[in-house]
């Protein structure tokens, strides 16, 4: 509770100078052309841009799940490039949530089995009432022994926010996670994700293309053309509007971008 | 549809080549076996038919040929030449120390038909000339114009016994006795001298099954084989070699149908005595085939064969049905967007189908070609081997070996393909609209199935258990059909419920497992998600480790209750000597054993003990009784029977129970043991002993007066069940001294090649059973990984590492593996048990014995390659980037 009234908040993740790029010679595609960027511990952000702007790159390399061409992606002040296969996996097992666009959930366990899967996978045991909180908090107390096919799309998606958490990892980064729902689920996900970052303290770092997901943030990083494009404090939906809006007519106006 | 299914099948390649190798194996097991028992079939009749010479026809007749038929034929106008197929079997022709036992045959009255060339020299014309083959003649030493000493048996009155017989049937016969018994004829060996007149080669292999033929003239051929008048060295009759087959040649010019008439007439007696064959005129060809049972006598190990074939392919069946299952739930969206755009239910049926017909087709041709291959391939190494048969140079291709693979092949395919198109069909248009994940093939079993299953397990099991019942309490060997019936109907049942037990069983070894950490359990998880795909994989595994196991434990309970049987009624394993020597007044003298040959017995590997035992006929309370003079240490270390062992003792004489309840005597009696005037007393002790002689102590001998030469070599082998080597040695040992050689070790020895022998080629068939089930394994895992390759990129972006999710899979592939090996494993006993308690309690007590190694190898093996069949999916689900967790389904 205290991180998020901290005024200086120290930085969860850091990207230096952070390139991607797919491909050779004329096929050769920029999804990240030199990124810098910080994102605050204890707060809640969320990365938008346009289709092929690079959000989900960005997001990937953050997090440890594809390697970055050149430049440097701190995670608390390990440089996750640096990192091997096994070590990328014991960070994104002990220091790493994920929720997805699609849930992922594993369809043959019970939802508290999913959520407690992170513990199982690091031989931990589990935090009895972190987990109690977490399931009070998302609501998901009756849900507890049902397996994902017996469960609808938003509770899916809140059992996945539960097994982000359930390890306490430095930050989560969630990929879309109102894509595949309707509105009304969305908005009590995306509630849930700001409600886990100021009163649960953590960190979480959001990818997604609608400004109304982008206005429940803290702050919203815009990226276009795998560069910083905006960024935008305590956004409202029309202040996130007005930047994308910024960013389509520079794309309009840019000879730079004709790919 | 025709190019949709093709363009599904190209997309699946990978997946259905491994469901092909299932089929592909199936097939050539089919054709290999049937190309190898035609051309076995083929060895036979060309051998026989080249013993019947150049033969116009071949005649059969309905009874034993008489020598008034024989002159009857060679009379008729129209026949040149006939002569009967007289063979005399277990003459031995020795030349010194060399003896060969060899097969006789007349010499042919015509050269038309005779099978075999002469070398060097003349056919035999007159009684005690013989040709030999080429090759015996050089073993013995022999050329021509030598003479070889010829040992057969012949028949004698018992009463001449005392004097050298006067008799001479042939050139220098004289008689040699052998059992005694009163007034009637028996059968003595004899021995006559014969004059080598020729050497002769057999270049068609007429003989080569057994070793060639010497030939003689008739008179000789039959005196030799014992077919004479059952009187003192009687004269030969032909109807006593109970011949039915005769070449006949044609004069020139003679009408075949009218000699065929003839010769039918001549031979049928209308008295079918002793076969029910009726008489008949045949080719040569037609007379092999006949004389063979027509296929060569190779219809009931052909079958055998093939029924194991069938096991391969029902196995090959299930990894088709399952690979199918997969393949229609992996293409459940395409299979709903072509209803959405217009395909009706039969068009989905007909492309799986059709699907599988051309993935059976092509694997049959493949398997067809694999199995010839190797037919062939055995073919080439066997004619550039030295074998006694002319072996073919090629396969001969006929169509029922291409036809019957290839129909049986897709046959299978098609019908495992039956149920995943009946699936197929149930897909809804609606479910091209919906996302879908992780496609699941439900099962589909239903009531009917458990209901019915039930009732064949229940029933089969009381039927096998009444069945055992039966034999163990009533002896009655009946029993053995109902045990029959009852294991197969169980197993049936067994089989066609897997999918309801099968999956419990792996859940419940997988909680087990889970203990050992996370891979554990997701593997556990993952098993349970397609109960019906686990089962069947676990189940095709299951059929062939069952029947290994079942056979491995009926080998090792036979051999055990065997050789508890044995060991009671043998308790020596090899006695060497004991050579009996009549003198004119009847009492037996047994010969010494060569110098040195109880040091050169102990020098053998495999021998533990021996001890060279004195031997004398003695009285025992009145009557003469071969006495062997054994220690009490002695005893200790030879003998396997520990009532015998504690029998012998200085103050008693021990002897077999049976000759103690002829001679009248009890256990505890004190009889009167006499030589040549010396006279002892002892207490009779009884024991289960095989033979018909007393054992005594060197205190009592030596009291009697005995000699100190040893007659009889008891030996004791270190393994009295690997004993076949050692038998070997000993008897090898002792070839020229002509020392019999026996024991329980020499007919275990026996038994044991026998039970050996049928196990190893029933398991190595088998074996391709399992490896169609192991593909299987390796074929399910591929498919479940290609499956799950969302939830293995999430489990990785969640934080497995690649050696945990190879683990996991590695050890779903132990639990399906482990557990059909194991279930398998547990009911191969039970069912082997139940075998040999059917079948062997006629004989005695039955042993249940556990064939630990063996079973201890299939599991490991079966372990092993669940582990194996894992590397290759490990590998590609290894690979998965965790990114591709993100991606849209």
């Amino acid at each position: 509770m205290d991180t998020s009234l901290d005024p200086h908040p120290r930085s969860a993740v850091r990207a230096r100078a952070l390139t991607k790029v797919y491909g050779t010679g004329a096929a050769q595609v920029h999804a990240l052309a030199g990124v810098d960027v910080d994102f605050s511990a204890g707060r809640f952000t969320a990365i938008m841009g346009p289709s092929g702007s690079g959000k989900s790159t960005l997001m990937h390399v953050l997090a440890g799940l594809d390697a970055a061409t050149s430049g440097a992606a701190y995670l608390g002040e390990t440089d996750v490039t640096t990192l091997n296969d096994d070590a990328l996996t014991r960070l994104r097992r002990d220091r790493v949530g994920f929720v997805f666009q699609s849930f992922n959930l594993l369809p043959m366990f019970t939802a508290e089995q999913n959520i407690l899967l992170p513990l199982e996978l690091a031989g931990a045991s589990p935090d009895r009432a972190w987990f109690d909180t977490l399931v009070a908090t998302l609501g998901l107390g009756e849900r507890l022994s049902h397996r994902p096919s017996e469960l609808s799309g938003g509770q899916q998606q809140r059992v996945a926010i539960a097994r982000a958490l359930i390890a306490k990892p430095e930050v989560v980064f969630a990929d879309e996670p109102t894509g595949n729902l309707d509105s009304r689920s969305g908005a009590e996900v995306l509630s849930f994700l700001r409600r886990s970052v100021r009163e649960l303290g953590r960190t979480i770092i959001m990818v997604t293309h609608d400004p109304a997901a982008a206005a429940y943030a803290d702050r919203v990083v815009l990226l276009a053309d795998g560069r910083i494009a905006g960024d935008i404090q305590d956004p409202t939906p029309e202040a996130v509007l007005t930047g994308l809006d910024a960013l389509r007519q520079l794309e309009t106006t840019s000879p730079a971008v004709e790919a | 549809m025709f190019r949709l299914t093709l363009a599904q099948m190209r997309r699946s390649i990978g997946r259905l080549a491994a469901a092909g190798i299932a089929v592909l194996i199936g097939t050539a097991f089919v054709a290999a076996t049937l190309l190898a028992g035609s051309a076995i079939s083929s060895i036979s009749t060309d051998s026989i038919t080249a013993s019947f010479g150049q033969a116009d026809l071949v005649a059969r007749s309905d009874s034993s040929l008489t020598d008034e038929q024989l002159s009857a034929l060679r009379a008729l106008p129209g026949v040149a030449a006939v002569d009967p197929q007289v063979q005399a079997y277990g003459v031995t022709f020795s030349s010194g120390d060399a003896s060969v036992n060899q097969t006789v045959i007349p010499v042919s009255s015509s050269s038309q038909l005779q099978s075999q060339e002469l070398t060097d020299g003349a056919f035999p014309t007159r009684d005690g000339e013989v040709t030999l083959p080429t090759d015996t003649a050089e073993r013995l030493g022999l050329d021509v114009g030598d003479t070889v000493t010829v040992d057969y048996y012949g028949w004698a009155a018992a009463d001449t016994r005392t004097t050298d017989a006067e008799a001479v049937p042939t050139a220098g016969a004289t008689g040699e006795d052998s059992t005694t018994d009163d007034s009637e004829v028996i059968s003595v060996a004899r021995q006559a001298e014969a004059t080598v007149v020729g050497l002769t080669d057999d270049p068609h292999s007429a003989w080569a099954s057994v070793g060639g033929a010497a030939e003689a003239t008739l008179h000789d051929t039959l005196v030799w084989a014992s077919a004479t008048d059952s009187t003192e060295d009687g004269v030969p009759v032909l109807a006593a070699s109970a011949t039915y087959w005769l070449t006949v040649a044609l004069r020139d010019g003679a009408d075949p149908a009218t000699v065929r008439t003839e010769l039918t007439s001549i031979l049928s007696t209308g008295d079918p005595a002793d076969t029910s064959a009726p008489a008949g005129v045949f080719t040569r060809q037609e007379a092999a085939e006949q004389s063979l049972g027509g296929d060569g006598g190779l219809g009931p190990v052909t079958a055998v064969v093939l029924s194991f074939a069938a096991i391969a392919l029902l196995v090959a069946g299930l990894v088709i049905a399952n690979t199918f299952q997969v393949l229609v739930a992996q293409r459940t969206r395409t299979l709903a967007l072509l209803r959405c755009v217009g395909a009706v239910r039969g068009q989905i049926r007909g492309s799986v189908l059709l699907e599988a017909a051309i993935l059976g087709l092509v694997s049959s041709v493949a398997g067809l070609a694999v199995g010839t291959g190797l037919v062939q391939v055995t073919l080439w190494v066997l004619g550039r081997t030295d074998l006694p048969f002319p072996v073919p140079h090629s396969v001969q291709v006929t169509a029922v070996s291409v036809l019957v693979p290839l129909v049986v092949g897709v046959l299978v395919t098609v019908v495992a393909a039956l149920t995943p198109a009946r699936v197929a069909t149930r897909v809804a248009p609606i479910a091209a609209l919906r996302p879908v994940d992780a496609p699941a093939a439900r099962s589909t079993a239903g009531r009917v199935r458990l209901v019915l299953s039930l009732l064949l397990i229940v029933g089969g099991a009381a039927l096998l258990a009444g069945g055992v019942a039966i034999v163990v309490h009533a002896g009655q060997i009946a029993g053995l059909g109902l045990s029959l019936l009852g294991g197969a109907a169980s197993f049936v049942g067994l089989l066609v419920s897997a999918t309801f037990w099968m999956p419990r069983v792996v859940a419940g070894v997988g909680a087990l497992a889970g203990r050992f950490g996370m891979p554990a359990r997701l593997a556990t998880a993952n098993t349970g998600r397609n109960p019906a795909r686990t089962a069947a994989t676990s189940t095709a595994l299951l059929i062939g480790v069952t029947l290994v196991a079942m056979m491995s434990t009926g080998a090792v309970s036979a051999r055990s209750t065997l050789n508890h049987e044995l060991d009671s009624r043998y308790p020596v394993d090899v006695a060497v000597g004991g050579a009996t020597t009549v003198d004119a007044q009847g009492d037996a003298s047994y010969a010494a054993l060569p110098a040195g040959a109880v040091e050169q017995l102990d020098e053998l590997p495999g021998v533990e003990s021996v001890a060279g035992l004195v031997s004398q006929d003695i009285e025992v309370g009145g009557s003469s009784t071969q006495s062997l003079v054994i220690s009490t240490e002695q005893a200790a270390t030879l003998l396997r029977n520990d009532a015998v062992i504690t029998a012998v003792a200085d103050d008693a004489v021990v002897m077999p129970t049976a000759m103690a309840s002829v001679d009248g005597i009890s256990a505890g009696d004190t009889v009167k043991l006499t030589l040549d005037g010396e006279v002892v007393e002892r207490t009779v002790r009884t024991a289960e002993l095989d033979g018909w002689n007393v054992l005594i102590t060197p205190a009592t001998a030596d009291a009697l007066g005995f000699g100190t030469d040893p007659a009889v070599a008891w030996v004791k082998l270190a393994d009295v069940n690997d004993s076949g080597a050692a038998v070997q040695d000993i008897q090898s040992l002792f070839l020229n001294d002509a020392l019999p050689v026996t024991g329980a070790a020499v007919e275990r020895a026996g038994y044991q090649r026998a039970i050996d022998t049928v196990l190893a080629v029933v398991i190595g068939l088998l074996a391709v059973a399992v490896v169609i089930a192991l593909v299987g394994v390796t074929n399910t895992l591929s498919l479940s990984v290609l499956e799950r390759r969302r939830e293995s990129a999430t489990l990785r972006a969640l934080g497995l590492t690649r050696r945990q999710l190879r683990a996991s899979l590695a050890i779903e592939g132990v639990l399906i593996a482990g557990v059909g090996a194991v279930t398998g494993i547990l009911l191969g006993l039970l069912y082997g048990w139940a075998g040999v308690a059917s079948v062997l309690s006629v004989v005695g007590p039955v042993t249940l014995a556990v064939p630990w190694s063996d079973l201890g190898l299939v599991l490991a093996i079966a372990l092993a390659a669940g582990v194996l069949a894992s590397v290759i999916p490990a590998r590609s689900a290894a690979r998965t980037p965790p990114v591709a967790a993100l991606a849209e389904a």
